[in-house]
């Protein structure tokens, strides 16, 4: 039963089993390594757009409980089976693409939404050798990932030949574009602490203390941008229904539009998982397997989204935009200063 | 028949087929998109030379910024379509030798000024030594290339303001 | 060189000749401005091949190779940015793109 505790134990044995069929085959040595580690991630990947599927149910059962009714009921246990019975009405849905649509852009930006959003869980650790790659710059890999969005967000926006999709589309890409720069600088404090930009390591690194008692300045800067980043309340104007009719995922249905439907759910979980990871010792914690501390110390965040997006009102691009570069920049450049100073003092 | 090999192999053939497509493509988004995707493939060929931080960097900067920023100008100078007004086959034809030439002079030195076949699975210069590169022997291109970053920024905002 | 197959620095010499040329034939052929500029990224990129190709295996212990590189990003993307802002703002007087259409000097 050791696997519950340590289920890295698991990919251990299915590299043993490829290694010695690749002996078998006579393959070079460097193949079962590799495909162990596709496989890893593939695993990882699927464990979160799983996720994803069940933060959809999880995310209608809290707005309806934060708004005194009861949400989905009645497809299975309290309408757990909800999300399933929604993605096989959208998979049988007819895919229109507009006339005068731009049809290559139209049709890969899903694809490059959904992928920039899912290659982030290559590096991120949900155990202590339960991740799939440990790169020197990890937590620049899952920045740079993420910029792969916007251009999956702009081709959509342009490829569906619709006014409100192009608007949509360009102030999404200015808002995300806009708040990646204090996510970065905020969590450069950490790495500061750390001194290193490996995920791995840096979760080592909070054997002692988490970093969030640090950096609490650094983890509200960073939460809000993660916030931004993934389009969610307050800062979702550029697919607020009633704003811009959908902004940049009007022209989109069936498969499309569930692909951005879930990209945004996955990236609300990497901007939690990387919270979690940076901040709040990843899956560091007593008696219970690391797995299980991990997910719940991103959940909580999630919750804490999820919280914010049934609160409060949304802002308008503007305030959006103002908000970001001349209060939350000069924060986070504030906090890099004073962290700078005191690792150095 | 080693990884390094399939995986330069793969991305260069990309890569070439990525940038005849940015050169080529009547329609400038798709040239656009394809600028992205022949960037984010130069990216895995610095991760195949083992130099992690560069490829993160071009992933960041390149494809996650100077594309979008394109895409942006492109929006916003409106026609899509390369409407071609003459002929511009001379033009072509011209460019196409003085590339082939271009290319076949530095093939020639390429081929002649070998160098040894390298350390194989040699592992670049990490994070941390090119840190403190940049904060000894490389400080002064450093410090001016953030200046030049500032006059750039502020510039191409004064610039592309509407007036009055 | 052992093999064709597997790559020496040759193999990443002739990748970035022939980029560099791909991408100097768009410089002189593209009409539209913002193609121009970006072939002009195919360039750079060409160039950043060579250096991070020539750290790889001729002094794989430096950085010489690796800094140039990034130095070259960081100036490239600078020169992207102006270069946008400017094609930007002839276009909104010219209301045009394209590089044979802004001959204004020549009445």
């Amino acid at each position: 039963m050791t696997f519950l505790y340590d289920l890295a134990l698991v990919f251990d044995a299915a590299r043993e089993a490829l290694s010695g069929l690749a002996m078998k085959a006579g393959l070079p040595w460097e193949a079962p390594a590799l495909a162990s580690k596709i496989i890893t991630a593939s695993v990882l990947f699927g464990f979160v757009n799983l996720s994803a599927i069940f933060l959809v149910w999880w995310e209608r059962k809290i707005s309806a409980h934060m708004q005194s009714r009861l949400g989905p009921m009645r497809v299975g246990w309290h309408g757990i089976l909800q999300t399933i019975a929604d993605g096989i009405k959208l998979l049988q849905k007819e895919d229109i693409v507009p006339s005068e649509a731009d049809r290559l852009a139209h049709f890969l930006a899903p694809l490059v939404v959904i992928v920039g959003a899912v290659l982030a869980y290559v590096v991120i650790p949900f155990g202590p050798r339960l991740w799939a790659a440990d790169l020197n710059v990890g937590v620049l890999y899952v920045f740079a990932v993420t910029g792969l969005g916007v251009i999956g967000i702009l081709m959509a926006g342009w490829g569906s030949n619709n006014k409100y999709s192009l608007l949509g589309g360009l102030r999404a890409a200015a808002q995300l574009l806009s708040y990646e720069i204090p996510m970065v600088v905020s969590v450069l404090g950490v790495v500061l602490i750390a001194g290193t930009l490996s995920l791995t390591k840096l979760v080592e690194a909070q054997s002692r203390t988490w970093f969030i008692f640090y950096q609490p300045v650094g983890f509200c800067i960073f939460f809000l941008c993660s916030l931004a980043e993934a389009n969610r309340a307050p800062f979702d104007l550029p697919e607020a229904e009633s704003e811009l009719t959908g902004g940049f995922h009007t022209e989109y249905s069936g498969l499309k539009f569930s692909m951005f439907f879930l990209a945004e759910y996955t990236a609300m979980f990497t901007g939690a998982a990387m919270g979690t990871t940076l901040f709040l010792g990843g899956w560091r914690g007593p008696l219970l397997p690391p797995w299980v501390w991990f997910l719940i110390k991103s959940y909580g965040l999630i919750f804490v989204m999820m919280w914010f997006r049934w609160t409060f009102p949304r802002f308008r691009i503007d305030q959006l935009l103002s908000f970001c570069w001349k209060f939350l920049l000069p924060l986070s450049f504030v906090n890099l200063l004073v962290t700078g100073l005191v690792v150095l003092l | 028949m080693t990884a390094e090999g399939i995986l330069f192999w793969g991305l260069a053939v990309a890569t070439v087929a990525l940038a005849l497509a940015v050169v080529l493509s009547r329609n400038i988004f798709h040239s656009a998109l394809a600028l992205a995707a022949t960037l984010g493939s130069v990216a895995g060929l610095y991760l195949v030379l083992r130099a992690e931080f560069v490829a993160v960097v071009q992933l960041l900067i390149y494809v996650g910024a100077v594309v979008t920023l394109v895409i942006f100008a492109v929006m916003l100078t409106g026609r899509v379509q390369e409407t071609l007004r003459q002929p511009q086959f001379n033009r072509h034809v011209g460019a196409g030798g003085l590339a082939a030439l271009i290319f076949v002079a530095l093939t020639i030195q390429a081929i002649r000024a070998t160098g040894p076949a390298g350390v194989p699975g040699a592992r670049l210069a990490s994070v941390e030594e090119i840190g403190r590169g940049f904060m000894t022997e490389w400080v002064l291109p450093f410090e001016v290339v953030s200046v030049l970053l500032l006059a750039a920024l502020v510039g191409a905002v004064v610039i592309a303001r509407k007036d009055g | 060189m052992s093999s064709v197959f597997a790559p020496t620095l040759t193999h990443y010499l002739i990748l970035s000749a022939v980029l560099f040329g791909i991408g100097l034939f768009g410089v002189i052929t593209r009409r539209n401005a913002i193609g121009v500029l970006m072939s002009i990224e195919l360039l750079f990129n060409a160039a950043n091949i060579n250096f991070v190709a020539m750290n790889r295996y001729l002094a794989p212990s430096g950085l010489a190779g690796q800094m140039f590189a990034l130095f070259v990003i960081t100036v490239a993307a600078a020169e992207a940015a102006v270069g946008l802002a400017l094609i930007i703002a002839i276009y909104r007087n010219v209301k045009t793109a394209y590089v044979d259409e802004i001959n204004l000097l020549k009445w």
